[in-house]
C-alpha cells in the first residue's frame, strides 16, 4: 500500500500551513546558526536529556556498524545510514573524531558517547551532533560559515556565533528540529528538493571548536556517496 | 530520508493551544490541479459533503450506474459510507461527533456550511489525511474542526476493492475528525493507534488493520513509552494492537473514555490509561502491559482465543529473536530491553530438559514469562521478575521466553540470561509432562537447592530465588488456577511434578 509513506515534503507541507520555516529559508549567512542552536546553552537544568529524546533518536546500546574510508583526496566516506530508514530508530549515531591521521571512527555506543570526550561529531541519517550541549560532555561548540567549501571558508569570521547542541529544555521537554529530530547545533544542514525528495548540502562550511580551543573546519560534500543511498555521506575536514 | 505517514494527521508539528490556525481547504491549485472544476455530492443523511472532480489526474471514476443518477457511483459509496460511520462511532458507541466547521464562526473563511467535507482527490503518496481548520479552546478542552481527503482510485494499493478502501479510509479519517473534538496533537501511538482500531471495529472484515499491526509486531522492542520524533515506518498505525487488547480486556468503550480523560487534563496517553485502568478495574498499565506482551506471543499460527486476542489467527506474529538451542546447557542469553517494551527469545530443546534460569539485569527490573506448548496443546507458563531465578521444566521442542520491560522511562539496559541444567533424576522423559511442583515435597531438598547456589554463585550480583514475581496471579488464561510456591518448589522430584495436572501453571511470589 503506498499510504504509508509520506515523505518529508509532507512534513514540509506541514510546516508551511503552522507557519514555519523551509529549510531553503535557513541562510547560510556569515557567522550565522540556526535558530534552534541560538538557543544553546540556555539550558543547564535538565540533568538527563537523552529522556526527551523520542523513539527514532534515543540512545542504542550498540556501537554503530558503519564505517569510516579515507577517500584518498582529502575526502571521507561515513556511513551514516544507521541501517537505512526503517531500522534507524533501532541503530546509534556513528561517532567521529578528527584525529591527526584523518577522520576516525570512535567504536562507542550512543549510551557511553554521553561520557566520553574523544568524538567529535556523530552522524545518523540528516542528523549531525556534536560533542557539547545535550549531546556530550566535551564541551565542543560549532559555527556556520557561508562557503561553497573548505578552501573557500578561510579564517574564522571573528562573529561567528558558536553554539551547542541543545534538544531539551530546562522541564526536559523535546526541541525538535523541521521533521522532529533533535535540535542540533549543526542544524538543518541541507536544502530539500521536493520534487526528488534528496538533500543537497547548503553552501556551508562548519567549525567544530574544541573546549581546548582547537578548530577544525568540516564540510558535507554529499549525502548520496556513489551508489549507497542516503545518508551515505562523504565528508571533508582541516584542522585551523 | 525520514519519513511522515498519510492516513493520519496534519499537525503533528504545530501543535494547537487556544486558537487559531487555519489549513487551507482544497481547491483548484491547491490540492487539485488549476484547471479542475470542484463538485459536490451531500450525503444521504445531510451530514457530509463530498467534493470530486471529473477527467483530470484527479478526476474520480465516473462509473455511474448504482443507479444511474448523475453521479459517479465511488462518490455515492463515499457518501453511504461516512453516513453509516458516523452512525457507528457517534450514535452506537457514544463518541462526540467532529466539531463542525461553523461553530467557530469561521465558516466562510474554510468554505463550511455545517456538513463535514470530504475532498476525493490523488495521492502521490499515502491515500487520506485529515487536517484541523480551526481550533479553539471551549471551557478547557482544545476542540477542532477539520476536513479530510483521501485517495479517490485505490487500484495496486492493497485492499481488496473500492468498498473496503472507503469503509477503511473514511472510518480511520473520520475517527481522527472525532479525535480532535476531545484533543488534538497527542502521541501518534494513540491517535493513529485508535484511529486504526476504530478501523477495524467498523469493520472487521478488512484486512487493513492486520496489516498495520506488523510495523508494531515487528518492533517490540521499541519504548512504547517515548515519544516520536519524525515516523521512519508504521510503528504508530500498529500501535492500534494496544487499544484493542485494552478493548478485548475491559470493552472498547474503554477507548472512548480514555480520550474523554484527555480532554479534561494535560495528562500524556499513557497516564491517562494508568488512571483509567487503576479507577476502573483495580489493575494498572504495568499489570497489563506485561500481560499485553504475552498476548502478543499468541497471533498466527500461535493464536488462541483461550488464551489471548478472540481473533488473532489472521495477525501477524512478533519478530522473535535468535533461537537458543539447549543441547548442553549452561547457556548464555544477552539482550536488551528498554521503556515499555517486550522481546521474544525461542529455546528449543531436542529432549525435555529441566532447568534453572538465571537473570542479571541492569537498572530497572524487566519481567519474565516461559511459555510452553506441548504436544497436547497444554500451555505451561512460569513467570517471575527482575534478578531472580526459575526452575523450570521444559518439554522437547520449542519454547518462548517473553522478556518484557514494564518501566516508563528506563533507559536501554542489558539482560544476561543464564540457563544452567538440572541433573536427571528420574525416568520422566518430560515430553507430556508438565511442570510444577508442590510445597509439600520432602525429597532430596539439597541437591536441588545446592544447584542454585552453585548457579547463583556465576552471576554478577546477588539476586533472589522466585520472589516478587506475581503479575501472573490471577491470570484468565484458560482459566487456570494459579498456585503460590515458595523456596520449596526447587526440592521437588520430577515424579512428583508428572503427578500434577496437566495444565498446571507455575506461578512465582
Amino acid at each position: 500500500m503506498n499510504r504509508i509513506v509520506l515523505k518529508q515534503a509532507m512534513a514540509l507541507v506541514i510546516l508551511c500551513a503552522c507557519g514555519e520555516t523551509e529549510p531553503s529559508d535557513i541562510a547560510p549567512d556569515a557567522g550565522g546558526v540556526s535558530d534552534a542552536a541560538q538557543a544553546a546553552d540556555a539550558n543547564q537544568a535538565c540533568p538527563d536529556p537523552t529522556v526527551a529524546l523520542p523513539t527514532e533518536w534515543r540512545p542504542i546500546l550498540q556501537v554503530a556498524s558503519g564505517v569510516v574510508e579515507d577517500l584518498g583526496d582529502g575526502s571521507y566516506y561515513v556511513d551514516g545510514a544507521a541501517g537505512g530508514t526503517p531500522n534507524a530508530p533501532d541503530n546509534p549515531f556513528i561517532y567521529l573524531r578528527f584525529g591527526s591521521d584523518g577522520l576516525e571512527k570512535v567504536d562507542i555506543t550512543d549510551i557511553d558517547a554521553r561520557s566520553d570526550a574523544r568524538w567529535d561529531l556523530a552522524v545518523k541519517r540528516m542528523v549531525l551532533l556534536s560533542n557539547g550541549g545535550d549531546s556530550g560532555l566535551a564541551g565542543h561548540s560549532i559555527a556556520r560559515i557561508a562557503a561553497t567549501d573548505i578552501g573557500e571558508a578561510g579564517e574564522v569570521p571573528s562573529n561567528a556565533m558558536f553554539a551547542t547542541d541543545q534538544w531539551a529544555d530546562e522541564d526536559c521537554d523535546y526541541i525538535g528540529g523541521l521533521i522532529g529530530e533533535p535540535s542540533t547545533a549543526v542544524g538543518t544542514w541541507y536544502d530539500y528538493d521536493t520534487s526528488t525528495s534528496q538533500l543537497s548540502p547548503m553552501d556551508s562550511v562548519y567549525v567544530l571548536r574544541r573546549q581546548d580551543g582547537s578548530e577544525f573546519l568540516f564540510e558535507i560534500e554529499t549525502y548520496y556517496y556513489e551508489d549507497f543511498g542516503s545518508a551515505h555521506y562523504a565528508m571533508k575536514f582541516l584542522e585551523l | 530520508m525520514p519519513v511522515a505517514f498519510v492516513r493520519g494527521v496534519l499537525i503533528v508539528l504545530c501543535l494547537l493551544s487556544s486558537v487559531v490556525a487555519r489549513a487551507a481547504r482544497p481547491a483548484p491549485g491547491n490540492g487539485y490541479e488549476s484547471t479542475a472544476v470542484l463538485q459536490s455530492y451531500d450525503s444521504p443523511s445531510g451530514g457530509f459533503r463530498i467534493w470530486y472532480v471529473l477527467g483530470t489526474d484527479d478526476g474520480v471514476d465516473d462509473t455511474d450506474a448504482k443507479p444511474a443518477n448523475g453521479i459517479p457511483d465511488l462518490v455515492e459509496l463515499v457518501a453511504r459510507t461516512a453516513d453509516d460511520v458516523h452512525s457507528f462511532f457517534v450514535g452506537d458507541m457514544g463518541f462526540r461527533a467532529p466539531v463542525v466547521d461553523t461553530e467557530f464562526s469561521l465558516a466562510d473563511d474554510v468554505g463550511g456550511d455545517g456538513r463535514f467535507d470530504i475532498y476525493l482527490r490523488r495521492f502521490g503518496a499515502g491515500d487520506g489525511s485529515y487536517s484541523p481548520d480551526v481550533c479553539q479552546d471551549v471551557q478547557g478542552e482544545t476542540h477542532c474542526s477539520g476536513h479530510f481527503e483521501m485517495e479517490r482510485e485505490f487500484d495496486g494499493a492493497g485492499y481488496a476493492g473500492p468498498e473496503e478502501a472507503v469503509r477503511v479510509l473514511v472510518s480511520h479519517e473520520y475517527f481522527h475528525a472525532i479525535q480532535a473534538a476531545y484533543r488534538i496533537g497527542t502521541d501518534p501511538k494513540w491517535s493513529e493507534g485508535t484511529a486504526t482500531w476504530a478501523e477495524e471495529l467498523y469493520d472487521p472484515e478488512q484486512d487493513d488493520f492486520e496489516r498495520l499491526l506488523n510495523s508494531f509486531f515487528r518492533a517490540t522492542h521499541r519504548p512504547f513509552d517515548r515519544s516520536s520524533g519524525g515516523s521512519f515506518d508504521g510503528y504508530a498505525y500498529g500501535a492500534a494492537a494496544f487499544p484493542w487488547f485494552l478493548g478485548e480486556r475491559f470493552g472498547h468503550e474503554i477507548v472512548r473514555r480514555i480520550w474523554e480523560d484527555l480532554a479534561k487534563n494535560d495528562d500524556d496517553f499513557l497516564t491517562a490509561i494508568d488512571q483509567r485502568l487503576q479507577s476502573d478495574f483495580e489493575t494498572s498499565l504495568v499489570t497489563e502491559w506485561l500481560r499485553f506482551s504475552r498476548y502478543n506471543l499468541f497471533t498466527a499460527e500461535r493464536a488462541d482465543p483461550e488464551i489471548a486476542y478472540q481473533s488473532a489467527n489472521d495477525w501477524p506474529s512478533v519478530v522473535f529473536e535468535e533461537h537458543h538451542t539447549l543441547q548442553a546447557p549452561p547457556l548464555s542469553i544477552t539482550t536488551i530491553i528498554e521503556g515499555l517494551s517486550a522481546r521474544y527469545v525461542p529455546l528449543v530443546a531436542e529432549t525435555a530438559q529441566e532447568i534453572v534460569m538465571l537473570a542479571n539485569i541492569d537498572g530497572a527490573p524487566a519481567h519474565m514469562s516461559l511459555n510452553v506448548w506441548t504436544d497436547d496443546g497444554v500451555l505451561e507458563v512460569a513467570g517471575w521478575s527482575g534478578d531472580e531465578g526459575i526452575r523450570a521444566l521444559l518439554p522437547s521442542g520449542v519454547a518462548y521466553l517473553v522478556l518484557t520491560s514494564a518501566s516508563r522511562g528506563a533507559p536501554m539496559r542489558r539482560v544476561d540470561l543464564q540457563l544452567i541444567a538440572v541433573p536427571d533424576e528420574g525416568t520422566n522423559t518430560g515430553k507430556d509432562q508438565p511442570s510444577g511442583c508442590n510445597a509439600s515435597d520432602h525429597r532430596s531438598p539439597f541437591c536441588s537447592l545446592l544447584l542454585v547456589l552453585l548457579a547463583l554463585a556465576t552471576m554478577r550480583r546477588r539476586r533472589g530465588i522466585n520472589a516478587n514475581a506475581n503479575y501472573l496471579h490471577n491470570d484468565p488464561l484458560r482459566g487456570i488456577a494459579l498456585k503460590m510456591f515458595s523456596i520449596s518448589i526447587l526440592c521437588c522430584t520430577q515424579e512428583e511434578r508428572a503427578s500434577q495436572p496437566s495444565d498446571f501453571v507455575v506461578d512465582f511470589n
